[in-house]
């Protein structure tokens, strides 16, 4: 609640309270709604309350973790002004919209150069709308292919170079394992798909607004529909699921495509040492991972002065010391990607190489406000996997993708 | 053989082999411990034949075909409550797989009753449906004397529109009902759902109330007029005597219905506080172990309407049935 | 015009609260818009319903729509004059099947719906039936049941309440006239019921065609049936596309009229204040 707490000041004399009253210093209560990532938001605002000493105060309130469920309900209580919103963990995903939308609070000019300094540029776009900073860049993981001890040579792939998709498969039904592929609020279809077609030399959507246009039926789509055909063809995995760092720990694990974080998951904790981290898997030539992370934004129906509270928690947040632990605790690759060569960072992040070359050749999802709604789109044509064909995915798909981005019935 | 002989008999022998193609799937196929829900629906079923053919000339007046009629009528409606009991009382992280229940739990109960959104989410459903359900009976009650009682030009088509905002989907006002309470700022907030909740309430309180203004006898009215009475006592000997336990029934009825509406609340209350509970539901359907959440506040809320039907059962049954006529 | 002014709150209230939003649906309609305001907002006149008219999509929606509203009320009004005849006749039991008939009604539609979702998926009826992961769509004609069960004790007051105005003289006379039970039936109850059925066929069939909880709570993506006033909850509170949605709901709503402009002269509904 963004109520105003007023700190304990007893004021016994009734006489000498008339002035006093104004210099009781108010307490603000910051509630922060954060997702389903792997950040241990309570520690972080924890260490943030101590160094505020009295300043503010952060509470924690955890969103849904399904993609579509968190964007509804994060929608509808900022249409409703929702006084129980001070600062958000928003998906990079979501800027556009909601920056359309007039919900997010500009941030201040004093602060936006020091939030956007040593920030990768595909970070910046994901925190920008029409050229300026909406979102405070925290954190965009790329995905990248973990593997358990020599899976990678034993299945005969070379982890120094490039591995392809097609190679990958057959490395990986060769020796039995699976390849799992994480998905772990919804979006790791879609965000698939938009790294397969943009690894292919497509674009899963260019243009923006409602002159947006879906590039699924073509060489870059039919590409990516013929990777999943092989994937799902040669049987090595369910495809992204939601149970995909559970299963890769299991016996029949071998390869996980996960975001650099998914280390840090406790269900890891048995492998964690034995895991090995290699870019993600090739379409063409290059390797164009999928980029995805959170920002922190402030909703612009705040109160000025919760609005104030909420920017000087985001500087305590996207300060080193928070970077640091945002890494080295969480596995979550900072926006501000300098950070890693910190020594106190290098020796605690797994996948520092990797994570520095595909922050840059990544690919973030596409900026449009219908987004979500093309979230549905994919999620509707390209499910269930044994399903996708490279001769007829692409056609649907695109005719879905199209209709939501021009807002048309699907 | 009397027809009634004949009839009965005939009503046992469809009993009979009911229960005992009940009896032999049951065994054949179901697996304890549901199996005795068969069977015994099955000993039910059979026991009736056996007592249709032992008092099949019996001089009173028994109608087998009406006793198998509700027994079956009883299984039909028991057996989904059942399930719904077995839902709500599973164990935490356990799924229901049996109609009986297994492993009774309270804790779903518990939780439902302390939990604080289905809380504030019930009492938003309950504050909502009394303020909306107020101001519909306040409206309808004139409404429905001047349609029955009075000469009102264009009767008919006051009448149709009440019926025709009765069956519409509602539904389809949810949206731009939303959007007005956006563009007013007024979304997210409690009272603002009482105006579209009218929606619902005002055409079933008007419907409801004509039926009782049709029941009414009103020679008694001109009697008592006749007899000199002043408005308090027209009031006191009439309209409270013979209007008011059937004005109750119809706005006990209106607040149930007022109370259970999922669409208009679902669409136009972004998340708590303002969500009402069937909307509640819905989300909390979608957690670990939801089911069983929904089921226990689902029978909770149940009370309320078997509480009305409990108290008025008659009055309920008398003007549902008459309403429809 | 004494009658008008105890009219007139009641009538106002009623058009303001019915006219106003579906007049703002009107114009809504005729715009490609959405609830948060984000994407521009702009008027496309007919665009939206020439979008949902040419929709094969929309069109399947409606057809499953309309399939479960006749099967719905079919079984309702089955199963209700059934158990209106049984519950007519044993008078002693009233106490008890009086509750009992309207118990489920008062149930949330929302609860039932998970519960007999629950039922096949992973309940019971998964032993009882040998049923093997029904899909969507088994469990979508799960939750029909489960409206066809709300439905058919309010349905069964009402036949009961069209029963008990057949006078008995008109039954004694035909049995003393010797007419089997069928003639009975055909000839005497039916006839003198048919107000009674006809009044519950409509407001059955149009209440079947706003069931919207079970398929909320049975979609799942690729489902291969939905029904409308699912689409219109989809497109208006998940998409957020208000424009869109308001056709939708504009389409949905001349459809519910076209329904009861069917049934209405065809059943020949009367019912005069």
């Amino acid at each position: 609640m963004a109520g105003v707490a007023a700190a304990a000041m007893t004021c016994a004399p009734l006489a000498a309270c008339g002035a006093a009253d104004k210099a009781v210093p108010y307490l603000p209560v910051i509630t922060w709604q954060v997702g389903p990532d792997r950040v241990d938001a309570e520690a972080l605002a924890q260490t943030c309350n101590d160094q505020a000493g009295g300043d503010y105060r952060i509470e924690v309130e955890q969103l849904p973790t399904d993609v579509s469920e968190r964007h509804a309900l994060l929608t509808r209580r900022l249409l409703a002004h929702d006084d129980s919103i001070d600062l958000m963990s928003l998906d990079s995903a979501l800027t556009t919209e909601f920056a359309e939308a007039g919900f997010l609070a500009p941030i201040p000019a004093a602060q936006a150069s020091a939030l956007s300094e040593g920030v990768t540029p595909a970070a910046l776009a994901a925190a920008s709308h029409d050229g300026r900073l909406v979102v405070a860049p925290w954190f965009l993981d790329p995905q990248v292919l973990w593997s358990k001890g020599s899976t990678a040579e034993r299945a005969g792939l070379d982890t120094t170079k490039p591995i392809s998709w097609d190679d990958l498969v057959a490395g990986a039904q060769r020796l039995g394992v699976t390849i799992e592929i994480e998905d772990r609020d919804g979006s790791g279809l879609p965000e698939w798909v938009n790294g397969l077609v943009a690894g292919g030399g497509g674009s899963l959507v260019s243009g923006t607004g409602r002159a947006a246009r879906a590039g699924l039926d073509s060489a870059g789509g039919r590409e990516a529909a013929s990777i999943v055909e092989l994937y799902q063809g040669a049987g090595v995995g369910p495809g992204p699921t939601a149970d995909a760092v559970t299963r890769f720990a299991g016996a029949g694990g071998g390869f996980l495509v996960a975001p650099t974080s998914a280390i840090s998951d406790p269900a890891l904790s048995a492998v964690q040492a034995d895991m090995r981290v290699a870019g993600y898997p090739t379409v063409a030539d290059a390797s164009v991972a999928p980029l995805a992370g959170v920002g922190l934004a402030v909703p612009a129906h705040a109160s000025d002065l919760d609005q104030q509270a909420a920017f000087t928690v985001i500087e305590c947040l996207t300060s080193p010391t928070s970077l640091q632990a945002l890494a080295t605790v969480s596995q979550h690759t900072p926006s501000r990607i300098g950070l890693l060569d910190d020594p106190a960072v290098a020796g605690g992040f797994r996948s520092a190489e990797v994570a520095r070359a595909s922050a840059t050749t990544g690919v973030t999802v596409p900026a449009v406000a219908a987004w979500a709604n093309v979230v549905d789109a994919i999620d509707e044509t390209w499910r269930p996997l044994a399903g996708v064909t490279q001769d007829a995915t692409p056609r649907t798909s695109q005719a879905e993708v199209q209709a939501a981005l021009d807002g048309t019935i699907r | 053989m009397t027809p009634s002989v004949r009839s009965r008999l005939w009503a046992s022998a469809t009993s009979f082999a009911l229960g005992f193609g009940v009896g032999n799937y049951g065994v054949l196929q179901v697996p304890r411990p549901d199996q005795w829900v068969w069977i015994a629906v099955a000993v039910v079923l059979m026991l009736t034949g056996a007592a249709g053919v032992l008092f099949a000339d019996t001089s009173r007046a028994v109608s087998f075909w009406a006793i198998l009629g509700v027994e079956v009528f009883a299984v039909f409606t028991l057996v989904p409550l059942l399930w719904t009991f077995t839902v709500a009382t599973t164990p935490e992280g356990a799924t229901a797989r049996t109609l009986l229940p297994q492993d009774i739990s309270w804790s779903a109960f518990d939780g439902a009753i302390s939990s604080g959104t289905l809380r504030s989410a019930a009492t938003t459903s309950l504050l909502v449906a009394l303020v909306a359900t107020v101001v519909a009976v306040a409206l309808a009650v004139p409404a429905a004397y001047a349609l029955v009682r009075l000469q009102v030009r264009a009767r008919r088509l006051v009448y149709g529109l009440v019926v025709a905002a009765l069956l519409m989907p509602v539904l389809a006002l949810a949206g731009p009902f939303a959007d007005q309470l956006v563009s007013l700022g007024a979304y997210g907030s409690r009272l603002a759902l009482v105006v579209p909740m009218l929606v619902v309430t005002l055409p079933l309180a008007t419907w409801l109330c004509v039926t009782v203004m049709r029941d009414v006898p009103w020679t008694l009215l001109d009697a008592v007029r006749a007899d000199g009475a002043t408005r308090p006592q027209q009031l006191r000997r009439f309209a409270v005597p013979h209007l008011g336990p059937g004005v109750v029934a119809a706005a006990l009825l209106v607040f149930v219905a007022a109370c259970n509406d999922f669409a208009l609340g679902a669409g136009l209350a972004p998340d708590r506080p303002s969500l009402p509970l069937p909307a509640t539901l819905l989300v909390a359907s979608r957690q670990v172990d939801g089911s069983s959440a929904v089921a226990a506040a689902g029978l909770l809320w149940l009370l309320i309407p078997l509480i009305v039907l409990l108290v008025l059962p008659r009055r309920i049954n008398h003007l549902l049935g008459r309403s429809y006529r | 015009m004494r009658g008008w002014r105890w009219l007139a709150p009641a009538v106002l209230v009623l058009l303001v609260v019915t006219v106003w939003p579906i007049g703002r649906a009107v114009w809504l309609s005729l715009t490609r818009s959405t609830l948060t305001g984000a994407g521009d907002q702009r008027f496309v006149g007919i665009d939206n319903y020439t979008d949902i008219l040419s929709s094969r999509s929309w069109w399947l929606a409606v057809a499953a729509t309309l399939a479960i509203v006749a099967v719905a009320v079919v079984l309702q009004l089955v199963l209700g004059l059934a158990f209106a005849v049984a519950l007519r006749r044993l008078t002693v039991a009233w106490p008890v099947t009086r509750v009992l008939v309207l118990l489920p009604f008062g149930l949330l539609a929302i609860v039932s719906a998970v519960v007999w979702r629950d039922a096949v998926t992973s309940g019971f009826a998964v032993d009882w039936f040998g049923l093997d992961d029904v899909g969507p769509t088994g469990a979508l004609v799960a939750t029909t049941v489960g409206e066809v069960w709300r439905g058919t004790g309010i349905t069964a007051v009402i036949l009961l309440a069209g029963l008990l105005r057949v006078p008995t003289t008109l039954i004694t006379s035909a049995i003393a006239d010797g007419a089997t039970a069928r003639q009975r039936l055909t000839r005497v109850v039916l006839p003198a019921m048919a107000p009674a059925i006809a009044v519950a066929t409509t407001y059955r069939a149009l209440d079947a065609l706003r069931i919207l909880e079970g398929p909320l709570v049975t979609d799942a993506p690729g489902a291969s049936v939905r029904t409308a006033s699912f689409v219109v909850w989809d497109t208006t509170f998940s998409s957020f596309e208000t424009g869109l949605g308001a056709a939708m709901s504009v389409v949905l709503l001349l459809l519910a009229g076209l329904l009861a402009a069917f049934l209405v002269p065809v059943l020949r509904v009367r019912r005069v204040v």
